[in-house]
């Protein structure tokens, strides 16, 4: 068996003449360069900016992220009777509206008014029971 | 400086994973570029070229790791193309029983063959191969005795 100890442990790698005194500089100039940008940086540059305005527009827009329950909870209960008061709507306002509807008009409302109203749980027994617990 | 002082260390110890100049050249560079960028990093607590080799075998794994996945090549092809280079490369020299070695160290994990160039050509300590590849003592030592008994067989088929 050949052994180890036996063999040259001369370098048979060789490189091109030169190539140390070039390589110093070669990575100093490497170095001294700037790393190529990304392709989405530029991309990103423009992008942040629109979606910022974007992103606050829709903010500001969607009542700063509260829902309309948290908008009128803040509103004064006297600021709402104010309003009502003044405010044109009444039921003898809906009726006289509603008394001057044709036949087409009516059925078109009923069933608006019927397709706005979500559908009760309610049981026959729940019915039969309601007069008992009021 | 840095690297006029490590240059040579670096590029002879890729040299000898990779085989082939160009990629031990790109290598290299690699391998200063990342040092330059890592030097703020570096500890006293470990020697300046045990963690320079650590950086330039990491470099060395990550690289013959890439091959292979890249051209989906299983680790024998990987050997026989680094094997065809050295009967053809310009820049390989040496006499057939060298050739040999060097070919004989292609039948070897890319680790076993790391931790074997470290002791039997850099004449390295275990106590800094240790350091270099965070690998006890113990483990290095059996690492590299298999490696010789499997070098010699090769040598000897």
């Amino acid at each position: 068996m050949k052994k180890l100890e036996d063999l040259s442990r001369d370098n048979i790698f060789k490189v091109p003449d030169g190539y140390f005194e070039q390589l110093p500089g070669i990575i100093q100039a490497r170095v001294a360069k700037p790393a190529p940008q990304p392709w989405f940086i530029p991309v990103l540059k423009f992008a942040i900016p629109v979606l910022f305005v974007a992103a606050m527009t829709v903010w500001f827009t969607s009542g700063n992220g509260t829902t309309i329950e948290d908008q009128l909870s803040k509103i004064q209960t006297e600021q709402l009777i104010a309003y009502l008061e003044e405010s044109e709507l009444s039921v003898d306002l809906v009726s006289e509206e509603v008394s001057l509807m044709n036949e087409d008009d009516l059925l078109d409302l009923e069933e608006r008014v019927l397709s706005s109203i979500t559908p009760l749980d309610i049981t026959l027994e729940d019915l039969n029971d309601l007069p008992d617990n009021f | 400086m840095l690297v006029r002082t490590y240059q040579q260390r670096v590029y002879w110890h890729v040299r000898k994973m990779v085989i082939d100049h160009d990629d031990a050249d790109d290598l290299t560079q690699e391998v200063f570029i990342k040092i330059h960028k890592a030097i703020g990093n570096f500890r006293e607590d470990s020697q300046l070229f045990t963690w320079i080799y650590r950086i330039a075998t990491n470099e060395c794994l990550n690289f013959l790791n890439k091959k292979r996945r890249r051209f989906f090549l299983p680790i024998e092809d990987i050997n026989s193309q680094l094997s065809a280079k050295i009967d053809s490369s310009d820049t390989i020299s040496g006499d057939e029983i060298q050739k040999k070695l060097q070919k004989a160290l292609l039948q070897l994990p890319d680790k076993q063959r790391l931790v074997f160039n470290m002791k039997y050509f850099d004449d390295l300590s275990y106590e800094a191969i240790s350091e270099i590849t965070k690998t006890s003592v113990g483990a290095l030592k059996a690492s590299y005795h298999h490696a010789v008994k499997k070098i010699e067989n090769y040598l000897t088929a």
